[in-house]
């Protein structure tokens, strides 16, 4: 047992790694009250452009940097959809992932043509820290640290810093943050691209099992699980007791309409 | 039926689809591929004889019921992302039923799987309809994790159980020809007819019976319903089990009519392409017919496209998006195509 457990929270940290990037990138939006659904198809993207960055450079903080770009395009392209054009950011995510599916899909052969082998790239080495057989869960390569170190750091500016507090106020109460002169669009769209980088960065991080390529991955549910948490409060959003003292008949209230708000209250 | 009810439900989604099939034309483009080509083959392949017509009908076939189990759950404002789950429950189900019934006279096997597989995809989505109305669980998340469950029991049931007695291959016996559906000939089984049968009678269930305005309430305001003396949760239930039961029927068709066996990756997502289906159909019955013989005929032409033109397959995925993305565009209230919200496409998450 002692010689397994070292070897067993390696891989585990190595396995846990892009589950907590991605994980990491859906906190900030769900803050902002942003549900991304795309995750999925981002982490895709991110996935291809990183590995084509990388295969083309021979560089693999190349390709960090080609996930990173090209899926910010991707959030650009969502936040314009959800943020500019107030379409549903369920069906524009499901979309985003067909989309990303289809992209990387087509891309994938027109560049490399059809091959049997598996390519490869230059990968992160892993740091040297010394030999000793309980060091190999340090034994990693540097995004491992990195996004380690996101942790705290984004516990901190959330909880700390006024960008952070602006941020969950965006996504609490995106009147009230207005009204206090938080621009709530700028914040979402923001908080939206850099989590799409932060995801796409999961690409390129060497793991030893392929990026998971299934439409619907647990990173996407975990992502959702704010809602239900949620669901009482819209109701209740709906249902003010004003409203619905003032709405005498029953029936009248199926002609009831969610109070108007500038902004969409996303996972309520 | 308005002039702006027609343009809404059915100029503009077609408008949208050809749109859709134009730009990703200069994605074909950019890709080194000749459009025509590639769009030719794609349409070849799709409706060029008899033999790709009934092809395209039988990759749609699934995608009608499937399309029709999202759409009656979202228009019940139950987010059923489970439509995956209960196609592969549906198809061990009737498996499970079918293979023991081998001797059986003609009719019995075929309608007990049928029946189990309905059954099966029913009980499925009812596990996550409890959760969501005694435990107030997101059913989004319980219907996602149920699916990983279903693919999980599928394995282990032709790895196991329903192994094929040669004990060679990862897959149940072949189901005997008395379990399997009637062909109709060019290579499509009648499973296609009873998917073309339950369009316009989910339609009508939804738009003429009490149960369909019961779901059709609870799915617009469930609070106003609950005021009404509705009882959501029922509606929630009711829906469910009739979105499980289609979709689970969905799966046995696949067994009885296309596979003949059951087997792993048994289904190539289905589940998840009937959310685009439906949500593209703006979760009208009829419009899912349509848009499910989009898809399917998409997904036929897929591998002619390949062949002619040297396009990965995958490449019609980037049309269903471009149509979806298009039609979300077309319904934003900030560009006034349509003066109207629907009530479904565009409605948020409960």
């Amino acid at each position: 047992v002692t010689e397994m457990l070292p070897v067993l929270a390696a891989s585990a940290l190595a396995l846990g790694t892009p589950l907590l990037l991605a994980a990491l990138g859906e906190l900030v939006s769900e803050r902002a009250g942003v549900l991304n659904i795309g995750v999925e198809g981002l982490m895709l993207t991110g996935a291809f452009a990183g590995f084509l960055g990388c295969w083309m450079t021979g560089s693999p903080l190349v390709g960090l940097a080609c996930a990173g770009g090209s899926a910010m395009l991707l959030g650009i392209l969502l936040a314009a959809w959800v943020v500019g054009l107030d379409a549903d950011q369920v069906v524009a995510g499901a979309a985003l992932n067909i989309l990303a599916l289809g992209l990387t899909g087509t891309a994938y052969r027109a560049v490399f043509g059809v091959t049997g082998a598996a390519l490869t790239v230059p990968t992160f080495q892993p740091l040297a820290v010394g030999d000793g057989a309980w060091l190999a869960p340090f034994r990693q390569p540097a995004p491992v640290y990195f996004a380690l170190a996101l942790v705290p750091l984004l516990w901190v500016v959330l909880a700390r810093t006024r960008l952070g507090l602006a941020l969950r106020a965006v996504g609490e109460a995106p009147e009230a943050a207005a009204s206090l002169g938080v621009p709530v669009v700028a914040i979402r769209v923001g908080a939206r691209s850099r989590r799409c980088s932060r995801g796409s960065a999961v690409g390129t991080y060497p793991s030893p099992t392929p990026t998971r390529s299934s439409k619907a991955c647990p990173q996407d549910a975990a992502s959702s699980r704010s809602r239900s948490s949620c669901s009482g409060a819209g109701a209740r959003s709906a249902f003010s007791p004003a409203r619905s003292s003032s709405g005498p008949r029953a029936r009248d209230s199926f002609t009831c309409k969610r109070p108007a708000s500038r902004y969409r209250t996303i996972c309520c | 039926v308005s002039v702006r009810f027609a343009v809404r439900n059915a100029v503009l989604p077609i408008a949208v689809t050809i749109a859709a099939l134009g730009a990703s034309a200069l994605v074909l483009l950019a890709a080194g591929a000749n459009p025509l080509l590639a769009l030719g083959a794609l349409a070849e392949g799709a409706l060029g004889d008899g033999f790709a017509v009934a092809d395209t009908l039988g990759k749609t076939s699934p995608l009608v019921l499937t399309g029709l189990a999202v759409a009656i759950a979202f228009r019940a404002g139950v987010w059923n992302i489970g439509a995956e789950g209960q196609l592969l429950v549906g198809a061990l189900a009737a498996t499970a039923a079918a293979v023991p019934l081998g001797g059986a006279p003609a009719p019995v096997a075929l309608v007990a799987a049928l029946g189990a597989g309905s059954a099966a995809g029913a009980g499925w989505a009812a596990i996550a309809a409890g959760l969501r109305v005694r435990r107030n669980v997101s059913e989004v998340i319980a219907t996602i994790m149920l699916n990983f469950v279903a693919i999980r029991l599928v394995g282990f049931a032709v790895h196991g159980p329903l192994m094929e007695s040669a004990g060679r291959y990862p897959q149940s016996e072949a189901l005997a020809a008395s379990a399997r559906l009637p062909m109709l000939g060019a290579g499509m089984h009648s499973g296609v007819l009873i998917a073309a049968l339950l369009v316009p009678i989910t339609w009508f269930v939804l738009h003429r019976t009490a149960l369909g305005f019961r779901w059709r309430a609870t799915g617009n305001n469930a609070e106003a319903a609950r005021l009404a003396g509705l009882a959501p949760a029922n509606a929630i239930v009711s829906a469910m089990v009739a979105s499980g039961a289609l979709a689970g029927l969905a799966g046995a068709i696949e067994v009885t009519g296309v596979t003949g066996r059951l087997f792993e990756q048994f289904s190539g997502g289905q589940g998840y392409t009937a959310i685009a289906v439906a949500l593209l159909a703006r979760l009208n019955p009829i419009g899912v017919a349509a848009s499910a013989l989009f898809f399917g005929a998409l997904a036929a032409g897929s591998g002619s496209m390949q062949r002619v033109a040297g396009v990965s397959a995958v490449f019609v995925a980037i049309v269903q998006a471009l149509a979806i993305l298009a039609l979300l565009a077309a319904d934003s209230p900030r560009l006034r195509l349509t003066r109207q919200r629907t009530s479904g496409v565009a409605r948020e998450v409960p």
